[in-house]
């Protein structure tokens, strides 16, 4: 067996003429938190079920756990976690019951089923509510327990499809605690995310656009490499112009590649290392003095919008 | 396949689940029961197909010892009720128009000469046939009576002519009507247990089409999709606490029958809920298919409606007799799981029939009851993949 968790080699699913994957090919090390990043619809979803055994590859081969997705599910779907992105437990059934009922259908040996259960309470933080009807529970005490009910059989690999969409900051500060405890233990954790923030954590992350895989790496490696010293952040005042009307003016030089909005900031990508008088000296021409311009490394986001935006991520 | 200890306790955990959805919802799960209460007792009372009152209105031209006499005996038994005296033609027509009797009997003149010259009389009976089956049974009714009417002036007439000897048998051969097994001829005794088999299977698939639906309406289904969870598990797991159920309201219907509605009950306890067992399973399996194909708990509920009432009212032999079906609706009733639970509710409860007498229809039965199921279980294998 292989020291990798996830395999793919070529995976790929198309619904009609819909290629919702086109050929992924990735490496999910043992242990690691793997994070797959893309916009909405970019086969995020789609590329989870397929190693879930909930979609079927159209083509291409891959592995969960040393089993080969296509002729092996069964042997993989006991050796997996899976929380979905909609809440899937048991809203008109208490805590309690639920636990209860993934952990048969789990299989969770019954030795370890008072140990197991107590565990997924405590992690919900829910001990004194096993009684509570699920369905009333607040938002982030239900993504607790949805996580604790996957992984009540321990499973070798977790996949998470965006388990924090709609949580608070807190709750999902408090969620990420809990992916790295199981990581901790020797987990693999494969989530899927858009929030930039939580791709830091992860050892690896993936960038997926249009089905396709445009890179994967380590953070901090990404960020390293994309920091080419062109990077600049400046704000105009919102009383003298909007920042699309900034960003307007700034396309139209032609010392800049591509400007993206960050909040009321704009990060500006030039074409050749520019210093933050020339910036300015160019905006004040056009009437539009910044409150502020200044050299930055990229973040994570700066190298997913070089990465999405298609004449660049083009580039290995 | 996996070890038998890991798949019982599978199969365990999803049908207490199932129990604890149901018994969350004590609103749905009382209507389950009341549902088919209601129904029978509405059905049992509306359909109906006795003579019970007829109203007729006479034309009588001859106005003779022997018409009053004949007339005497027709409304002797309380079926007829007499309730105007009519003439002419428009008067007959204006009568039945108007609804003031639903018949009216008409003895022309020269009646009581052509019987007293041993002559064939005859009489007329004009019934509003707009309800056709209510003018079927009236005439049918009043067609007996006369007849034995006319066989007592027929032995009277051979007395007479001192043909002694002839008229005593002419009672031998006298039409004796008997029915078995409903010796009153009551409609109801029939109806109820054909209504019991219709009602029962119409809720079965109505209850079952919610229960996968639901799952992949909300998302529950994925986390199961993605355990180690077998197809078969999951079909027992879910048609096991619906067939309690329907054990259930068949028993309830049945004592409703019994105790309510004087339907006998002359065959065995245990073959009766065997039979229901295996009908359930069969119906509920139809509800559960469509579940998982629909995936939408509204177009299985509809589709279980359209599948399965018009197809057992028609077809099962409930209203229509299978035996006079055209070739094809005949071998289309064979898919209905209606026609075997009717015969069986009918054969159990009316005639007493035993296990071997009602072989065929356990056995067509069990036979759909198992395709369903297997239909359900490879399509729920293809979500499993």
């Amino acid at each position: 067996m292989s020291g990798f968790a996830v395999e793919a080699d070529g995976l790929t699913r198309r619904f009609g003429k819909f290629t919702a994957v086109d050929g992924v090919t990735l490496r999910v090390p043992k242990g690691s938190i793997y994070g797959f990043l893309g916009p909405n619809g970019a086969g995020k979803t789609t590329t989870i079920k397929m190693f879930c055994g909930l979609e079927r590859p159209t083509s291409g081969t891959g592995k969960v756990a040393g089993y080969d997705i296509a002729t092996q599910a069964t042997k993989i779907k006991e050796r997996i976690g899976y929380m979905s992105q909609a809440f899937s437990l048991y809203a008109d059934l208490t805590v309690e019951q639920n636990i209860r009922f993934f952990a048969d259908v789990y299989l969770v040996p019954r030795a370890r089923l008072a140990e197991r259960r107590a565990f997924a309470l405590s992690m919900a933080g829910l001990e004194k509510l096993a009684g509570r009807l699920t369905g009333e529970l607040p938002g982030g005490f239900k993504q607790r327990l949805a996580l604790g009910c996957a992984v009540l059989h321990e499973p070798e690999v977790l996949f998470l499809d965006e388990p924090t969409a709609g949580v608070d900051p807190l709750g999902r500060r408090q969620f990420w605690d809990l992916i790295y405890t199981l990581a901790g233990k020797g987990m693999t954790v494969f989530v899927t995310t858009h929030y930039m923030d939580e791709a830091e954590n992860c050892a690896v992350v993936a960038f997926l656009r249009d089905g396709k895989l445009i890179a994967a790496d380590d953070p901090a490696k990404m960020r390293r490499d994309h920091d080419d010293g062109r990077l600049l952040r400046l704000q105009v005042p919102a009383a003298i112009a909007t920042p699309e009307a900034v960003a307007a003016a700034l396309s139209s030089w032609d010392a800049v590649e591509r400007v993206s909005p960050f909040g009321a900031a704009l990060h500006v990508h030039a074409k050749r290392r520019l210093t933050p008088e020339e910036a300015s000296e160019f905006l004040r021409t056009k009437n539009l003095v910044p409150d502020y311009v200044q050299p930055i490394r990229p973040s994570l986001e700066d190298v997913f919008l070089r990465m999405v935006d298609t004449e660049h991520g083009a580039k290995p | 396949m996996r070890s038998r200890p890991s798949s019982y306790r599978i199969v365990k955990a999803l049908l207490l689940k199932e129990y604890l959805h149901i018994f969350r919802d004590p609103r749905s799960l009382f209507a389950a029961f009341a549902i088919p209460l209601v129904l029978l007792t509405l059905f049992g009372y509306a359909i109906n197909f006795d003579v019970k009152r007829v109203t007729v209105a006479v034309w009588d031209q001859d106005s003779s010892a022997r018409s009053r006499d004949l007339l005497a005996h027709l409304f002797s038994a309380g079926t007829l009720v007499r309730v105007a005296e009519v003439q002419g033609n428009e008067a007959i027509d204006r009568t039945l128009r108007r609804a003031e009797a639903r018949m009216v009997l008409v003895i022309p003149p020269g009646f009581q000469r052509s019987l007293l010259r041993g002559e064939t009389a005859e009489i007329q009976a004009v019934v509003d046939g707009a309800d056709g089956s209510f003018a079927s049974l009236s005439l049918g009714y009043v067609q007996g009576a006369v007849a034995q009417y006319g066989r007592g002036i027929a032995t009277a007439n051979l007395r007479a002519r001192g043909l002694d000897e002839l008229a005593t048998r002419i009672p031998a051969i006298r039409l004796a009507p008997r029915t078995w097994f409903n010796e009153e001829l009551e409609s109801r005794r029939f109806t109820i247990p054909g209504l019991m088999a219709i009602i029962v299977m119409m809720l079965a698939a109505q209850l079952t089409s919610q229960c996968v639906a639901r799952e992949f309406e909300r998302g529950t289904i994925e986390p199961l999709i993605a355990s180690p969870l077998a197809g078969w598990e999951l079909v027992a797991g879910k048609l096991l606490p619906y067939v309690t159920i329907g054990v259930g309201q068949i028993t309830l219907v049945s004592v409703l029958a019994v105790f309510w509605f004087d339907v006998p009950f002359r065959g065995s306890i245990p073959l009766f809920v065997a039979g229901g067992a295996a009908f359930l399973v069969g119906a509920m399996g139809i509800g559960l298919l469509l579940s998982i194909v629909t995936r939408s708990q509204q177009i299985a509920q509809q589709a279980a409606v359209i599948v399965t009432m018009l197809p057992s009212l028609l077809l099962s032999g409930f209203i229509f007799p299978i035996a006079s079906m055209p070739v094809v609706l005949r071998a289309v009733s064979y898919g209905v799981p209606a026609r075997y639970f009717l015969s069986i509710v009918r054969g159990v409860m009316l005639r007493g029939a035993d296990t071997r007498a009602l072989l065929p229809d356990l056995l067509f039965m069990v036979v759909f009851a198992v395709g369903i199921t297997a239909l359900c279980i490879s399509r729920f294998k293809k979500e499993l993949r």
